[in-house]
């Protein structure tokens, strides 16, 4: 192709004529190899300029630089477009089913009975209690003898007990680490203790060898029954709700004196009585006292001078309310299809 | 102990005849009913009393109470008035103090002599017995006082009461043999033993249907005396069950007056013309019982129970219907408080000591639903979190987000477990804490590891469809010897870990290699570590319950803090596992010593040169402890060493690791010449100090 001989419009219009005609992107890349490349015809035009004469010179170099802005504008529209038209047409053909599973096994999950134990002491929060620690293979003394039971008392039966060979118990209750705590001494005496206990029973679903209890003990000049009421009933209705009834009916711990067992109305019958509750309509769900004076004396207090109270509940049981467990059983049993649903 | 609303009524008006009310009534007592059957149209109510109550173990026990919730009065029942002054037809000894009150009375009994229909019904009356034993039952349920009857004509020679002082055995009234312990109150007649005092009678003075005259014993034993000799024996009865929780001592002889009236035929419990006669009564010398009294300020009784307005006369009219007398004495110049001093009645000597038992008394007679809560104050000086919540808060972070469920297991096996870990770990066979009597055979022996209840839980889980099991449990292990010298010389806090199954879940994609969960369960245990601001270094180790060859320990620095690995396939094919477990054990107490605040530092962006190298490692040859040595060279411009690639081909005994070094200069840009340097001396230092190959 002669520059020298050429009409760069009649060029142009056919080549916007053939412009028109493409359309896939061989076309466009036999476009750019044609005009654009090295050794493409626009190359060669441009090549061919300086034998134009100088007085035409200015007007066909317009004109190629016209023909070339032509060109590369159209390769790259049609770029553009080829690659969205790609884009469009993979996005098309991809597919993942995301109602597929999930892999990730997600979170993990604390036992109901732990959430049970920090809601508590996020309740006792408010009133200094301290959380306390204390061991499960203990002495007679600090489960019992310190405690105001006394060998061959008949409290003893009220809890089977574990003896090991070496002649120490399994704490029957955590009243244990109170006698402890008690005997640090010192005033207020103001603690919290969450733990395992074990009771030598036959197992069933709602008997355990192995189960779990909260306690707490509050010893200070001037607390009476009244206050232990009204901290349990705070307790249990921020355990609870607001809208449960509590009430109060005697008991006896050889610890305490006066013993109060709180109630809160069943749940199932509310009140009225169902099997559930074996017709009574409240379900007893801790035990209560004044700290007796025999082990305010034990540990070095004036009965004349300090009282306290003790409070204590089964965090199992509480646990598997708070479920909609039916068996204290299943609590212990470590079924993940369970635990996950806590998760 | 069984409540006939139908006895009840013989002895005050109820509140209410409805069964549900008088059920609420009881409860609100203390007197749980654990159920109410109907006879006859009248309430029986199952009651669970409370331990230190013996009181509460009859009709007139609980009518008391009654009694002082309603202010209502008690009808006494009938007795017969003054007992024939004329001994009994034998000598009578009581040679030990554990007996208070020791009294016979000797009867005549009518040929077939036959209980009234309404005594009858309330009995459930047994044809094989007499009627006087019936009876005797009868003034058990009413008054409450245990009385026994021997037959005559069967007692030989004088009747002593005393201490057994060598074991002896004797066959009951139930047909059994039982060993009764030393120390024992027995009761003999001039050949042997004829009654265990408080517990049961004897076979050979056992009252039949054929007998005509008998002795009826009514005494008070030491509580202490008789619940060793019943638990001794391993036997409860009815009346060791009354006199463990103290029996009244006046009830010796009331007892006998009431079973003169209810035998006599006149207005009694037995058809007139079946009538018995007494024929005599003889009291061993009687103790006198110390008057107790418990002086309480009306005062008091306000403060406990938040009552302000509380009247003396509500106080006192209601612990009177208890059986209290009651003197009160003004106090203090105005006279405004009242100093109440009681005398405790004989039925509650065993129980009633302290100013406490007489606000118990009141509370309950009042109703604890009197009480006037108040809420003690609040305190803001928050305490620190204990030992445990520093360790669960932090374990928790390392493990809720890598999916791992906490759970709770018991703390105790079966001896069948202690003998399999036992065969892989001799040692453990004097470290095992025993139980002297455990109930259930599968809780013998306190657990030193955690392995076997997460493998279990873990097959448990599998066989329930669950692919995936990721769990830990931060509880205790104990072991005898372990630990000495510690607070709490048997158990410690340990964190243990299982994994088995898939570590992601569900089944359309392939399961992890065991090698794939192995690393992903050691970058959990890195967290862990982490939590606690330290990093995890994974030591040699030759824990016997772990798989030889995919085991390490988990140490901080230098302190082995705990294991890890594949469970031991012993132990695999023991629990008949079909998933491999990977287990872990970590001290909490060495990681609570050990925990350090987190550490930053400035991070430099100055060009880093990095070099890698692979060396041929022998098999065992951990591939952190290289990586170690090549830090400890201590170059300061080496920042980094990590494992790039690692594989091992099926026939070769040696595996290859690459280490990437990264060398990086704080302030200025590192020259490759002084790295090549560094890397030649690393190189000899290796090649000649671990004998290593260079690939």
């Amino acid at each position: 192709m002669e520059l020298s001989k050429l009409n760069l419009s009649e060029v142009k219009e056919s080549l916007l004529a053939q412009l028109k005609r493409i359309s896939t992107p061989q076309d466009v890349e036999i476009l750019k190899r044609d005009w654009l490349s090295k050794e493409g015809t626009l190359k060669l035009l441009f090549k061919q300029l300086r034998d134009i004469p100088a007085e035409r010179k200015p007007e066909v170099a317009a004109g190629l630089n016209d023909l070339k802005q032509l060109l590369e504008q159209f390769v790259s529209e049609q770029e553009q477009r080829l690659a969205a038209d790609l884009r469009e047409k993979s996005a098309r053909s991809e597919f993942v089913d995301l109602s597929l599973p999930s892999r990730w096994s997600g979170l993990g999950s604390v036992h109901p009975i732990s959430l049970v134990e920090r809601r508590i002491a996020e309740i006792l929060r408010p009133f200094g209690f301290r959380n306390v620690l204390g061991p499960e293979v203990e002495t007679e003394y600090y489960c019992f003898d310190s405690l105001n039971i006394p060998p061959h008392h008949p409290a003893r039966d009220m809890q089977d007990t574990y003896y090991t060979a070496n002649g120490l118990v399994l704490r029957t209750h955590t009243t244990s680490v109170q006698a402890r705590e008690l005997q640090k001494g010192g005033l207020p005496v103001k603690v919290a203790s969450f733990g395992r206990v074990y009771r030598n029973e036959t197992e069933d679903a709602s008997h355990q060898a192995m189960f779990h209890q909260f306690e707490l003990v509050w010893l200070e000049a001037g607390l009476t029954l009244s206050h232990l009421m009204g901290l349990i009933s705070h307790i249990l209705k921020e355990l609870y709700g607001k809208r449960r009834k509590v009430k109060f009916v005697p008991k006896f711990y050889p610890y305490t004196e006066p013993s109060i067992g709180p109630q809160v109305d069943c749940t199932f019958c509310k009140g009225s009585g169902c099997p559930a509750c074996g017709g009574a309509g409240w379900v007893t769900i801790a035990g209560a006292g004044m700290v007796h004076r025999n082990v305010l004396r034990e540990f070095g207090y004036d009965p004349e001078k300090v009282s306290g109270f003790a409070f204590g509940l089964g965090t199992s049981r509480l646990a598997s309310q708070f479920s909609g467990i039916s068996a204290l059983k299943t609590l212990y049993d470590n079924d993940l299809r369970l635990l996950k649903e806590r998760a | 102990m069984k409540l006939h609303q139908a006895l009840l009524e013989r002895l005050i008006e109820l509140p209410s005849t409805a069964e549900h009310e008088l059920r609420a009534v009881l409860d609100d007592l203390g007197l749980e009913v654990k159920k109410v059957e109907l006879e006859g149209g009248k309430a029986v109510f199952n009651i669970e009393t409370l331990a230190n109550r013996g009181d509460h173990l009859s009709a007139l026990g609980i009518a008391r109470e009654i009694s002082a919730r309603f202010l209502t009065g008690i009808k006494l029942p009938a007795s017969a008035g003054e007992i024939s002054t004329k001994k009994v037809s034998v000598p009578v000894r009581n040679l030990t103090d554990k007996c208070l009150r020791y009294a016979l009375m000797e009867m005549s009994l009518p040929v077939g002599m036959r209980l009234r229909a309404d005594v009858a019904q309330i009995l459930g009356s047994n044809p094989e017995h007499h009627p006087i034993v019936d009876l005797l039952n009868y003034v058990l349920l009413e008054i409450g006082q245990p009385m026994h009857a021997f037959d005559r004509d069967k007692v030989e020679g004088e009747v002593v009461v005393d201490l057994l002082q060598s074991a002896e055995r004797v066959e009951a009234l139930d047909g059994k043999t039982y060993e009764v312990p030393a120390g024992s109150i027995v009761i003999r007649d001039r050949r042997r033993i004829i009654a265990v005092a408080g517990v049961i009678g004897c076979a050979n003075t056992m009252v039949t249907k054929e007998t005509t005259r008998v002795l009826v014993e009514s005494a008070t034993f030491d509580p202490v005396c008789v619940r060793k000799t019943a638990r001794a024996m391993g036997i409860s009865t009815d009346a060791s069950y009354s006199f463990e929780r103290g029996a009244d001592p006046e009830g010796v002889i009331a007892g006998l007056k009431r079973l003169a009236h209810l035998a006599a035929g006149a207005g009694g419990a037995v058809k007139e013309s079946e009538g018995a006669h007494v024929l005599g009564l003889t009291q061993t010398e009687v103790q006198p019982l110390a008057v107790r009294r418990v002086t309480v300020l009306l005062s008091q009784f306000r403060k406990e129970l938040n009552l302000a307005r509380l009247e003396e006369v509500e106080v006192t009219s209601r612990l009177k219907n208890l059986g209290y007398q009651i003197e009160s004495v003004a106090i203090g110049k105005s006279g405004a408080d009242r100093e109440l001093r009681f005398t405790v009645p004989s039925w509650r000597i065993w129980d009633v000591q302290n100013p406490e038992d007489l606000v118990e008394d009141l509370a309950r007679s009042l109703s604890l639903g009197r009480v006037k809560l108040s809420l003690p104050p609040l305190d803001y000086n928050l305490p620190p979190p204990n030992d445990f919540e520093i360790a669960s808060s932090r374990i928790e972070r390392a493990l809720l987000g890598s999916g791992f469920h906490e759970v709770i297991t018991k703390g105790f096996y079966s001896a069948e477990d202690a003998e399999l870990l036992t065969r892989l770990q001799p040692e453990l066979a004097d470290r095992h804490l025993t139980m002297k009597n455990s109930v259930e055979r599968a809780y013998s022996h306190m657990k030193v590891s955690n392995c076997l209840h997460l493998g279990r839980l873990a097959e448990q889980n599998h066989r329930r469809g669950t692919h995936t099991v990721k769990v830990y449990e931060l509880g205790r292990l104990f072991s005898l010897k372990d630990n000495s010298g510690r607070v709490y010389e048997f158990e410690r806090d340990v964190l243990t870990l299982a994994q088995s199954g898939r570590w992601f879940e569900h089944e359309y994609k392939k399961a992890e290699l065991l090698e794939e969960c192995v690393f992903l369960l050691k970058g959990v245990l890195e967290s862990v570590f982490r939590a606690f601001g330290q990093e995890l270094v994974i030591g040699e180790s030759n824990h016997a319950l772990l798989h030889p060859g995919v085991q390490g320990s988990l140490k901080a620095g230098r302190a082995i803090l705990g294991y890890f690995g594949l469970l031991h396939p012993e132990l695999k094919s023991a629990l008949d596992l079909s998933q491999n477990l990977l287990y872990a054990e970590i001290e909490v107490e060495e990681m609570l010593r050990l925990i350090k605040p987190p550490e930053y530092a400035d991070l430099y962006d100055l060009p880093a040169i990095r070099r890698d190298i692979t060396l041929k490692l022998p098999l065992r040859t951990l591939a952190a402890k290289v990586m170690r040595q090549i830090l400890e060279m201590n170059h300061s411009i080496l920042e980094e060493v990590s494992v790039v690639d690692h594989f091992k081909k099926a026939d070769e005994d040696f595996r290859r690791t690459t280490y990437r070094l990264t060398f990086r200069d704080k302030k200025r840009t590192l020259e490759h010449s002084e790295v090549d340097a560094i890397m030649s001396q690393l190189l000899a230092t290796l090649r000649e100090k671990y004998a290593l190959d260079l690939a």
